[in-house]
């Protein structure tokens, strides 16, 4: 049994005072392929429903980027045998909350409920993995649906844009060079039918998805459930996945962006780094941690705290299966220009890759890592989350006990190695967005 | 994402508990093939152990060590609507964790961070809370970090400086999102001068604070008497006992009583009110009006209502604005009862040309509301997803201790989320109408719109009279 030996090298290997409990999990294939992982908490009647499909923006046709997502509105439409709003409607009577999300490598679905109305969720989740409601009249009401979304999130909302922008400066062939909103309203307002059903027959199969079902359940009879629920959706063919490389980045590049609703001078860094299973990747997100996690992180105090010329300051790596991004962000204090804050900016990178870490700061980030991840596995809802990402991302949902001991065993070389080899101008697009009449120059 | 967090954005609607089975969904389609529920657990509203200190300091001990971690919550009554400056609770909250006698901002910092905890305070209408959170194994470091903040915060002159500058900038961001105007608007607009609740920290009431403000805020309002401490997760009352009398058994209350906010007597003036964005691409459009306070009879009834007409995903404003016409990724409604007083707000983020038309779809639904009964099937589907969601609202210790501090704060009644359930489960339509018409009157309604006023100017006028305004 994996599970025991797993207690074993926790307490061998964990620093001193982890207090890390594992998940027990129960991981098996239907014959059509389905993955099913379970992880059985009776601490409270509820139970929630994921299921997560190997399929994002990175799949997507250039010519029709957001697919992905509004695919995922889509799914929300109707199916034979939960026409119209009856998934819904069915899962609001019976006091449950739904969502989804699109990234750029999966697209996740989940709903909470109280555990009792467990096969009220599954049979829901099979009905749209088995077949969809393919309508114009509903693809044009999502399509529009999205358009307000990207109008509400991207463009209406100060440095809203960034993101759009840094991705194809950083990326010029791989898909990831643009977001999962999509590159431009023109082309989620061109989807088609015919692009929707393609689509689905082809990343919606039970092969290409995991069920993950975590909370109040009878694993017996929840195996059954599921057996009788989804074992016979079909499968469908492999879906083929090659993603043309992004080459070598050989020289910074740079752009500068104009939007009129944003008063404030920002700064966004984006260095290339290696995808999540790569074994530098930790060490990658200790590193934006260690530089701008919390009031005494080296940014927050050197840029907002003592030399006061920035307002906020943030870090975080992008979280993809093929190689991505660590972006720095600074929003400059009133009155500063960019040209104050980025030689300081500068010469903490410097810092970083000159000198390791000290035991304490490391200590900080460590304790900061184990609370967000317990702090995580409280509801059902955040453990199913992480099960789900940890399947599409590594294919191996026991990561979810072994891979926090990387984060946990890292040691201060291991970060200033990180900052030396990644934190590289070579290596990065910087966006200067700036105030002022739209536009973009490079 | 397929749809906005609506809990996050538009507040907590709340049940109760109590073991009731939910009726069996129905639908008339497709009877046969939807699955029949299992019977259903028991829910119950977990224990809350009750203790008072000798100082008067009131202790709550949520125990649930699912998790190795531990929330506290040290609230103090009283929050914005006793504030004197404008903004003096809001930076008081904002000082406390920027110098103690102890220590400077940045020792306090490295304290906190160095255990990977959260350690934070802000000032909510009713009451002002310092909370701190982390791993279990650090809860006396926890509880005596939350205390030194909390009795010994120095408010240093400079640290007010930075703070007063971080904001303006914040601000000046902020200005540049509807809703954030349209938000300032609705409360300015909603409650008259000298109203405990029109309060906003903005430009003018930074410029304004003083240090000794907030020296005078901390001296009135922080005593033990005016405070309750709930301590949740990992952690047994007898342990929370013993770290609350360590570290805050010798503070004491001073003999000097503490009077209520005064309660000026004001109506708002129902119009259309606009409030220019240049360039914006969407407009934030809102409906409101004055409620009741939480402790009115009505409120129960009035969540319930709120619910059907725009707080969850399948409200009417919900299917209407965005599902059927497409004009915004979520329109809702929600139900803002405080302890002296409330506020009702139907709100959506829209795309300019359709804004005179989405106010109309806002105040037809209001206007249908009363005038059409509710169907049988909408009514149950309502008061089912109250009940059954409920139990998600208790599924960790920090949701079940925000459940307590609302009932202590708001003076809701004791029972009030052990009935909640059941009460929900019985509310008639006919006592939901009743509560639209006494409570929602279309003609009252405040018409809030921000965005491009060039552009929002026409489309309005065919409304009625426009009054432009500046926050």
């Amino acid at each position: 049994m994996w599970i025991a030996t797993m207690f074993m090298t926790i307490s061998l290997l964990t620093p001193v005072d982890s207090t890390l409990r594992p998940l027990e999990l129960e991981v098996y294939r239907l014959p059509n392929g389905l993955t099913v992982i379970l992880h059985e908490d009776r601490s409270a009647p509820i139970v929630t429903v994921d299921v997560v499909y190997r399929v994002g923006s990175r799949d997507e046709n250039p010519e029709r980027t957001g697919f992905a997502h509004l695919f995922e509105h889509f799914m929300f439409e109707g199916s034979p045998n939960a026409p119209g709003n009856t998934f819904d409607r069915l899962l609001q009577e019976a006091g449950g909350e739904n969502n989804a999300y699109t990234t750029l490598d999966y697209t996740n679905y989940y709903e909470t409920l109280p555990s009792h109305q467990l096969e009220l969720a599954l049979f829901l989740e099979a009905d749209r993995m088995r077949m969809l409601d393919f309508s114009e009249e509903n693809l044009a009401n999502q399509r529009a649906v999205v358009q307000e979304e990207y109008r509400q999130s991207y463009l209406n909302r100060p440095y809203g844009q960034a993101y759009l922008r840094i991705l194809p400066l950083a990326f010029r062939v791989h898909p990831y060079r643009w977001p999962t909103i999509g590159m431009t309203l023109d082309h989620i307002a061109q989807a088609t039918l015919d692009e929707v059903k393609a689509f689905f027959f082809r990343y919606y199969r039970p092969n290409n998805a995991a069920l993950i079902i975590v909370g109040d359940i009878d694993r017996e009879q929840t195996r059954k459930l599921v057996a009788q629920y989804f074992g016979d959706i079909p499968p469908g063919p492999e879906p083929e996945r090659r993603y043309p490389p992004e080459p070598e980045q050989e020289e910074e590049r740079t752009e500068t962006f104009h939007d009129p609703a944003s008063p404030l001078p920002a700064l966004f860094y984006a260095y290339k780094i290696p995808g999540v299973r790569h074994p530098d990747y930790p060490a990658l997100e200790f590193l934006s941690e260690l530089l701008a996690g919390g009031k005494s992180s080296r940014l927050y105090r050197r840029l907002v705290y003592e030399k006061q010329v920035a307002l906020n300051v943030g870090a975080y790596t992008l979280e993809t299966i093929d190689p991505g991004l660590l972006i720095l962000q600074v929003i400059a204090a009133p009155g500063v220009g960019l040209e104050e804050v980025i030689p300081l900016l500068e010469e903490e990178l410097a810092r970083i890759g000159n000198h390791p870490p000290s035991e304490e700061e490391l200590e900080r980030v460590r304790n900061r890592y184990e609370t967000q991840l317990y702090q995580a596995r409280q509801t059902t809802r955040g453990k199913a989350d992480e099960l789900a990402r940890t399947w599409a991302q590594f294919g191996d949902p026991g990561l979810v006990n072994s891979r926090p001991l990387a984060y946990l065993r890292l040691r201060p070389e291991d970060i200033q190695r990180a900052a030396q080899r990644y934190l590289v101008p070579q290596q990065r697009s910087v966006l200067r967005y700036l105030p002022g009449s739209r536009g973009e120059e490079r | 994402m397929r749809q906005l967090l609506w809990l996050a954005l538009l507040g907590l609607v709340y049940g109760g508990c109590v073991p009731r089975g939910l009726e069996k969904p129905e639908s008339i389609m497709t009877a046969s093939r939807i699955p029949e529920p299992a019977p259903p657990r028991p829910v119950r509203f977990p224990d809350i152990h009750r203790q008072t200190l000798p100082n008067g300091l009131r202790l709550y001990t949520i125990t649930q060590p699912e998790q190795p971690l531990v929330h506290f919550l040290l609230t103090f009554r009283g929050g914005r609507s006793v504030e004197e400056p404008e903004g003096a609770a809001d930076l008081v909250a904002q000082l406390l964790t920027e110098g103690t006698r102890r220590r400077s901002s940045t020792e306090l910092a490295d304290a906190i961070d160095r255990l990977g905890a959260e350690l934070s305070a802000s000032a909510g209408w009713d009451g002002l809370s310092i909370e701190a959170s982390g791993l279990a194994r650090f809860a006396d470091q926890l509880m005596a970090l939350m205390a030194e903040v909390a009795l010994e915060a120095t408010f240093p002159e400079e640290e007010l400086e930075r703070i007063r500058r971080e904001r303006l900038g914040q601000l000046a961001i902020a200005r540049n999102q509807t809703r954030f105007l349209a938000s300032v608007a609705t409360t300015r607009l909603l409650f008259g001068p000298g109203h405990p609740y029109n309060r906003v920290t903005d430009e003018r009431a930074l410029q304004a604070l003083r240090r000794e403000d907030l020296v005078a805020y901390h001296r009135r309002w922080f005593r033990p008497d005016n405070a309750f401490l709930i301590a949740a997760g990992d952690i047994r009352p007898e342990e929370a006992r013993a770290l609350a009398e360590r570290f805050l058994g010798s503070w004491s209350a001073p003999p000097d009583p503490l009077a209520d906010p005064a309660m000026p007597e004001s109506s708002p003036r129902p119009g259309l009110y606009l409030i220019d964005r240049p360039g914006a691409v969407q407009s934030t459009v809102r409906a409101a009006c004055r409620l009741i306070p939480a402790s009115h009879p009505d409120y129960l009834a009035l969540q319930v209502l709120n619910t059907l007409l725009g707080g969850y995903f399948g409200s009417r404003l919900n299917m209407n604005l965005r599902e059927t016409r497409g004009y915004t990724y979520g329109a809702g409604s929600f139900v803002d009862a405080r302890r002296w007083d409330g506020l009702w707000v139907a709100s959506a983020d829209v795309r300019t040309e359709v804004t005179d038309s989405a106010l109309a779809e806002i105040l037809h639904e209001v206007r249908r509301i009363r005038s059409e009964p509710i169907p049988i099937e909408e009514h149950r589907n309502v008061i089912n997803y109250l009940a059954g969601s409920f139990v998600m609202d208790l599924e960790t210790p920090t949701q079940i201790a925000r459940l307590v501090q609302e009932q202590l704060l708001r003076q809701l009644p004791e029972d009030f989320f052990v009935r909640y359930r059941d009460r929900v489960l019985q509310m008639s339509p006919q006592e939901l109408q009743r509560v639209a018409r006494i409570h929602l009157d279309p003609d009252r309604l405040l018409l809030i719109v921000a965005g491009d006023r060039e552009r929002l100017r026409p489309l309005l006028e065919r409304i009625g009279p426009v009054e432009e305004v500046d926050f």
